[in-house]
């Protein structure tokens, strides 16, 4: 074998591999990225209809478009490791993944990884040195929240959780979705880069169904209160519920309580001022020995000590051993957050924030008929008819009947 | 032999009949399963990588674990990774160049200090390149059996230490110097492997990295000086220096180190290009191929076909525990160990390092990782530490070794010792395997603050 014939053929052989190697390269080039952050696990139901959204929403996408698309999807899995130094450890991941990733758009689900997350990708077109000082007001505001009950060291600061300074590229876009609350503790309202959609609770369909509860109960019901743990979405749903009007409830101060103990003692003072309680999260509650109560355990000892009907307010509740349950969907907001996120992609003006639509309702029968309550039949055609409720009341329904 | 096989056959037994009243069906046969495969790889009964596929099989095929989760090794980014890095070792293990650098040592009658430094040089440099440290050692034994010198007793001993810790103490600094250290990715959650790429993993490690470096060319600068005032100028080289002839440097030669030019300059590059690191080394190892650089022959004797096999069974372990609910179980197990950790970090780490070095004593350096990893690592969560840190910590200590028969490395120099008759003291050399046992923790130690300066603690 001559040298120019090898030559040439280690030339042809280069020149094939180059061409795959630009192929590859321009077809990375030319891909979009959506990171997605989870500020909880997938053990939670309620993380599974996001992801579910996502998916229809990713379904929705043309086959050419789709295919210069990259999804990444990132658990922080917060509420499983209510700590700082998790806490910061999760948050660090996520934005190492940012940063070597550099996603287009950050689609980011519920209120913790906002504030850990998403405030740091905040873009300001306002002049620099206001924007710096409403920042770092923010910024404290943040890490106050965050590290109440969750620190040892009382002295953590602003850099503790890296909120003293924003990332070095902004250049992101941020979707949030599954907040309850107002977004400006966060930063967002002044923010260029952000848009979304709240999972405020429908309020009105809340009232509607506590007023057919009493109707149902039939005895005199003097007020509602709002029972949840001590999470940083428990406390952004007591500051909301102080805030709408549940004529023709009288609403009482909300309670959040850590301890299983301070829980039961809730539960018999809720009797005794003979008011239905709501509640929606609960998975932080410890017991005597500080391990968290298991939610089922707690949530089946409240159904069974409370004298007035309880209504909950999350996708759990009747899973966990509740009677009825009023729910926003999972679904729809991860849907929409994708379609928002895809605006972004396309180059669509921002669209404004939008507000949760749909919810869902479930219903454990057995314990209804325990309670003895007469409920229009239309709710347990629904809770039948959508999504994972159906399993889980059957499944109660058996339990109870055996 | 017969010893280890009843234990194989008894201990699982002995588990399944007490644990049976606390486990379920799935946890109860696997973790029966896993003690006898945890047993076939202390006795060194089987090839390592065969328990590991029994264990897969057996889960399998009882519905345990489903197909995708039990074979997701095979699947993974490590296992490409792994791929990709083998193809390139077994090419530079193919190549001229330490043929050449041993012939220009004996073409200049090289003294003994030029030699360590030589060793020491390679050894370091090799780690960069090959994953496996025996592999590594392999590559050098020619270059250091011609410095062995008759009489030399002290210097024969530095040189052997040397050959030894220039391939091992580093194997754990850089992802790529270890088998294992795919593992432990293998071991982290999905979505935290990525910052540990190469670079990352570097990041993390490179305080540790430069200690023991400097601690590496120190003390052997120290101990040839030494060695070379007590053994005196008399002694001689026992082979004389029969190859002097330059092996010539061929184009694959070349084309090798340009190989990992691309490599390292792709691994620098990533913010451009974007590629996950896998993909890269497989590009290349496919390169290897498309130009004739390894023949399937070489390829067949020189890739480690066993330990890519054992690193893709192990990979899924992780996902198995988590699939069958025993990870958190595991992690319960050594609760104890947690507020020793909230108290003080370094109070746990000592802790966890004499629960390593206690393992190790009666355990081989796999199986230990892989026991201590997936028990330990699970923890991490609970204390806010990383799991790559407590991950890092035992593989740095369960690949030391003090006594010969704990390390591959260690014990085939030993053999080689003795099989060609060099004198040399095994005093010595149980000497220098403390003392680096004792950098090793020492580095560990001093990274501490590095590393809650990048929030991994």
């Amino acid at each position: 074998m001559t040298t120019a014939y090898k030559f040439s053929r280690y030339l042809v052989i280069t020149a094939i591999l180059a061409a795959l190697v630009l192929l590859v390269i321009e077809h990375n080039a030319e891909q979009r990225r959506i990171l997605i952050v989870h500020s909880y696990h997938k053990d939670l139901a309620w993380v599974s209809e996001l992801n579910d959204g996502v998916q229809q929403g990713l379904a929705n996408i043309k086959r050419d478009e789709r295919r210069n698309l990259s999804v990444r999807t990132h658990y922080m899995d917060l509420r499983n490791h209510p700590d700082c130094s998790y806490y910061k450890l999760a948050t660090t991941d996520v934005r190492y993944t940012i940063e070597e990733w550099e996603p287009d758009v950050i689609v980011i689900f519920d209120d913790l990884a906002q504030g850990l997350i998403g405030f740091n990708q905040l873009r300001y077109d306002g002049p620099t040195d206001q924007g710096e000082a409403e920042r770092n007001v923010i910024a404290q505001g943040l890490t106050d929240w965050l590290k109440e009950d969750r620190c040892e060291d009382p002295e953590i600061d602003t850099e503790y959780f890296g909120l003293h300074e924003p990332a070095e590229d902004l250049s992101p876009d941020i979707v949030f979705a599954g907040v309850n609350g107002e977004v400006d503790r966060y930063g967002y309202e002044s923010a260029s880069n952000v848009t979304g959609i709240f999972e405020r609770k429908n309020y009105a369909a809340i009232v509607e169904k506590l007023e057919v509860l009493r109707d149902a109960y039939g005895d005199q019901v003097d007020g509602i209160r709002l029972l949840n743990d001590t999470s940083a979405t428990a406390t952004a749903e007591s500051r909301v519920f102080r805030e709408v009007s549940w004529e023709p409830f009288e609403p009482r101060e909300p309670e959040q309580v850590s301890t299983f103990d301070d829980w039961k003692e809730k539960v018999k003072q809720a009797n005794d001022d003979n008011v239905m309680l709501l509640i929606a999260n609960y998975q932080n509650v410890r017991g005597k020995d500080g391990d968290r109560v298991r939610p089922r355990d707690l949530i089946s000892w409240t159904e069974r000590e409370a004298k007035l009907p309880v209504l909950g307010l999350n996708t759990r509740f009747v899973a966990d051993g509740g009677m009825i349950t009023i729910a926003i969907s999972g679904t729809e907001q991860g849907r929409v957050a994708l379609d928002m996120a895809m605006d972004s992609i396309r180059g669509k003006p921002r669209r404004p924030y939008a507000q949760a639509k749909q919810y869902t309702i479930g219903m454990n029968q057995s314990l209804v008929r325990r309670r003895d309550l007469k409920l229009p039949s239309i709710y347990q055609a629904f809770s039948v008819e959508v999504g994972r409720f159906v399993d889980v009341i059957e499944h109660l329904y058996l339990e109870q009947s055996d | 032999m017969l010893l280890g096989w009843l234990f194989v056959a008894l201990v699982p037994l002995a588990f399944y009949l007490t644990a049976q009243h606390y486990l379920d069906r799935d946890q109860l046969l696997f973790l029966t399963f896993a003690s006898g495969v945890v047993l076939l790889w202390v006795f060194r009964l089987v090839p390592d990588f065969v328990p590991g596929l029994a264990l897969i099989i057996l889960v399998v095929l009882l519905n345990i674990i489903p197909q995708d989760i039990a074979l997701g090794g095979f699947g993974s980014e490590i296992f490409f990774l792994v791929f990709g890095v083998f193809v390139l070792s077994a090419l530079l293990s193919e190549s001229a160049w330490f043929d050449r650098v041993e012939a220009i040592l004996n073409r200049n009658h090289a003294s003994f200090r030029t030699g360590i430094w030589s060793i020491l040089g390679a050894g370091v440099l090799l780690t960069l390149m090959v994953p496996s440290p025996l592999g590594r050692a392999s590559m050098l034994q020619p270059m250091v059996s011609r410095l062995w010198q008759r009489g030399g007793r002290r210097r024969n001993s530095v040189l052997a230490a040397a050959h030894v810790h220039a391939v091992t103490l580093m194997s754990t600094i850089v992802l790529t110097g270890n088998p294992l250290n795919f593992v432990l990715i293998g071991l982290l959650e999905e979505q935290s492997r990525g910052r540990f790429a190469w670079l990352g993993w570097l990041f993390a490690t490179w305080f540790a990295g430069v200690f023991l470096c400097a601690v590496l060319l120190a003390a052997f600068a120290i101990a040839g000086r030494i060695a070379d005032a007590k053994d005196g100028a008399a002694t001689r080289s026992q082979r004389p220096a029969e190859k002097t002839d330059l092996p010539p440097v061929g184009l694959q030669d070349w084309a090798t180190l340009g190989l990992y030019g691309l490599l390292f300059g792709a691994i620098l590059g990533r913010d451009i290009h974007q590629i996950p690191l896998q993909w890269v080394v497989m590009l290349l190892g496919i390169a290897v191929f498309f130009f004739s650089g390894i023949s399937l022959t070489s390829l067949r004797r020189k890739f480690d076909w066993p330990t890519l096999v054992f690193i893709a069974t192990v990979v899924a372990w992780g996902p198995m525990l988590d699939h069958l609910g025993l990870s958190d179980q595991l992690a319960e197990s050594v609760s104890f160990l947690e507020p020793i950790f909230v108290e003080s970090f370094y109070h746990g780490l000592f802790v966890m390092i004499a629960v390593v070095l206690s393992v190790r004593l009666a355990v081989p350096g796999a199986p230990a990782f892989i026991l201590l990893a997936s028990t330990l690592m699970p923890m991490g969560e609970n204390i806010g530490v990383s799991a790559w840190v407590l991950g890092f910590v035992i593989i740095t200590i369960s690949e030391s070794f003090i006594w010969p028969y704990q390390h591959g490395v260690s014990s085939q120099t030993v053999s080689e010792l003795e099989t060609e008759g060099v004198d040399y003291s095994p005093t010595l050399l149980l000497f220098s395997n403390i003392f680096f046992l004792a950098m090793r923790c020492i580095a560990i130690v001093l990274c501490v603050s590095w590393w809650i300066q990048i929030d991994l603690i």
